[in-house]
């Protein structure tokens, strides 16, 4: 173990001072040590970020679709049922297209189920039946009979089926159902003119955000709180599904302090 | 103390087949496979590593063979730093008394 090597007098004269050293109460061994207080922080200063900007748009199943495309603004005629959480659409008569809402669910990087999103990150859910309006009129005053006959075909028959399942196939702006839950139609929203007002929310990160999950750790896991919570939200869901293989962005990290907090 | 209580008496040992170990210059980089530490060892505490691994040694037996190995005199290594680096390397967990408590 022991170098036999240089004896000259410069090279013990190295030795001899570093035995005075020692002497003089110096270590005369170092240990390197990965502490423990060394791997919490490196497990809970991760960072992700975002490689380009993104758009999740949540509805009021909790079900979410994330990716970067546009959603085209509009106004609806029949009144503003909407309360949308996250960046202030959904309020008042102001919303997105129907078409732009269904382009971006169908150009969706990413989909998540019902109840993916965590309640409080949902916008509320459109309002009753009886605001929306037949032919894109605004006669609020519809009684049942004038229901029902909208919903008779013109062969006679009732198209209560596709009223309740919401069919989505109406888009000249006649009053949608609200039966459809689930199976990511549109016309489970509210919406008037194929602006939809209400049901959705939108939560956008720029390009080059930066979002640190240690700081919405608690004791037992992740703190979901602001636009940040909702991204977190799907990041650990999509950990648990894919796991590291996942390419939703900063997979990793959300799992290096998953691993932390025991989870 | 790591390894409690110790006398000039006690004998002290070190496995070295635990140890990986890479000289760099004149530092040995020891890892030690048990307890998964990298100890920075220079070449007084290395000389005292290979001298215990060779066989049990109290404080003072093992200074004389300490000092042959670093060819090296008391006046330059006092034997209470050869004792003194005994008793760090036991904190590092590198060395242990073979027979403790007398």
């Amino acid at each position: 173990m022991q170098k036999k090597n240089d004896q000259s007098g410069t090279f013990l004269n190295r030795r001899r001072q570093l035995l005075k050293l020692g002497a003089a109460g110096m270590p005369m061994v170092l240990t390197l040590r990965a502490s423990a207080a060394q791997a919490v922080i490196s497990q809970l200063t991760c960072v992700i970020t975002l490689p380009g900007s993104l758009k999740i748009l949540v509805d009021d199943t909790g079900a979410a679709w994330v990716g970067d495309g546009s959603l085209e603004t509009g106004t609806t005629k029949g009144k503003g049922k909407g309360k949308g959480k996250g960046k202030g659409k959904g309020k008042g008569s102001e919303g997105w297209t129907l078409e732009s809402i269904n382009a971006f669910k169908e150009n969706a990087d990413f989909v998540f189920d019902e109840g993916s999103v965590p309640s409080e990150f949902r916008p509320d859910e459109c309002e009753e039946v009886e605001e929306c309006s037949s032919g894109g009129g605004d006669d609020d005053g519809d009684d049942d009979d004038e229901l029902l006959a909208h919903l008779v075909d013109e062969n006679g028959s009732y198209a209560l089926n596709d009223f309740l399942a919401g069919s989505g196939d109406d888009d000249d702006g006649s009053c949608h159902g609200h039966g459809g839950g689930g199976d990511d139609d549109d016309s489970s929203h509210g919406h008037d003119q194929g602006v939809v007002d209400c049901g959705y929310a939108c939560y956008e990160y720029s390009s080059g955000s930066t979002i640190t999950p240690g700081d919405f750790v608690n004791g037992s896991g992740f703190n979901y709180t602001g636009d940040e919570g909702v991204f977190l939200a799907l990041a650990v869901s999509h950990s648990e599904s894919a796991g590291l293989n996942s390419s939703f962005p900063g997979v990793s990290c959300v799992i290096s302090v998953l691993n932390f907090v025991g989870q | 103390m790591a390894a409690g209580p110790y006398s000039d008496e006690t004998l002290w040992t070190a496995d070295i087949t635990r140890l990986v170990i890479r000289v760099m210059e004149d530092v040995n980089l020891t890892f030690d496979t048990l307890s998964g530490d990298t100890h920075a060892l220079n070449f007084l505490s290395a000389a005292v590593i290979q001298v215990l691994s060779s066989g049990k040694e109290t404080f003072a037996s093992a200074a004389p063979r300490v000092l042959e190995t670093i060819g090296m005199e008391e006046s330059d290594c006092p034997k209470g730093l050869i004792k003194d680096t005994i008793l760090q390397l036991d904190e590092a967990g590198l060395v242990i008394p073979a027979r403790g408590g007398e």
